[in-house]
């Protein structure tokens, strides 16, 4: 078995690539209870720490391969037998547009070092990493947190972010590596979490109901 | 108050790395089509440009210009790590 950062979607949820949305869900909710916190069949078997990592990717699995438009630009981006390339184009028509431009200087563009912002939001954290010369790549490989989740904190895309427990790890991890003080900057990033959704929606994600 | 411009090479390299990086994470399917089709730098002319922009506020502008330090990273980074994608450029 290839080890869990390389593995896909598919992989991870143990499915084939064209698996119908109804296998999809099945194994979803397979890998959901296996890899459980209080799963007794993990017991003393996996790291809490492993399970958790694998407990992220089939949340993602899951979140990718539950929207058909999203499961079929990953699957552009698998690019199985050149079906990638024609999928990719049909994406190309209509380009997702970031909420912020991933080089913009930010809000912390014109502070000095030591100067503590009056708020941790998305751009703040941008201008942070980039006053140090860090792309996401290099802080997703210091915090192990996934680079597409560390661009939608930038993004404050609340939608594509994981449940709150797990956002508020990510966001403390993010804070040491571009040296905030997690006290100030997690609660002050989860206010802005806190207002992108309302907290039933982000419940029903999290246990995979529609 | 503004920060000081680094003029320091291996730091000026490591924000040019970086910023173009983020290009891949930010637009991964813009950059994957761009390399198809042979129109990489046309199709995010205007991210490149932001991007640049910023290397070039941060960065002295006598090493900024001289090493060409943001298009190298722009073939090093960009190009490069995209050489998996099928394309007439290879």
């Amino acid at each position: 078995m290839r080890p869990l950062a390389d593995q896909d979607h598919y992989e991870i949820l143990e499915i084939p690539r064209g698996a119908s949305p109804s296998a999809v869900e099945r194994a979803y909710r397979l890998a959901r209870t296996t890899f459980a916190d209080d799963s007794l069949a993990l017991y003393s078997v996996v790291d809490p720490r492993d399970a958790e990592a694998i407990r992220l990717r089939v949340e993602e699995a899951w979140r990718v391969l539950s929207d058909p438009e999203a499961r079929r630009r990953y699957d552009a981006e698998l690019e199985p037998d050149g079906l990638g390339e024609r999928l990719a184009i049909e994406f190309d028509a209509e380009p997702i547009r970031p909420a912020a431009s991933p080089a913009s200087p930010g809000a912390l563009g014109d502070m000095a070092p030591g100067e503590r912002p009056s708020r941790y939001d998305g751009p703040t954290f941008r201008a942070a990493r980039l006053r140090h010369s860090l792309g996401l790549d290099q802080i997703a490989e210091i915090t192990k947190v996934n680079p597409r989740y560390l661009r939608y904190i930038e993004e404050e895309n609340v939608d594509g972010l994981p449940a709150r427990v797990y956002v508020r790890g990510f966001v403390e991890a993010y804070s040491r590596v571009v040296g905030f003080d997690p006290g100030y900057a997690v609660p002050s990033y989860m206010e802005i979490f806190d207002q992108g959704a309302p907290t039933a929606v982000r419940r029903s994600r999290f246990l995979g109901r529609s | 108050m503004t920060l000081e411009p680094i003029r320091d090479p291996i730091r000026a390299e490591r924000l040019a790395r970086a910023l173009v990086s983020d290009l891949m994470i930010y637009d991964p399917d813009k950059v994957r089509v761009g390399i198809r089709r042979d129109d990489l730098f046309e199709r995010l002319a205007d991210e490149i440009a932001r991007a640049r922009k910023h290397f070039q506020e941060r960065v002295d502008p006598e090493l900024a210009g001289k090493q060409n330090l943001f298009d190298r990273a722009l073939v090093d980074v960009l190009v490069y790590r995209s050489r998996n994608v099928p394309s007439r450029i290879w």
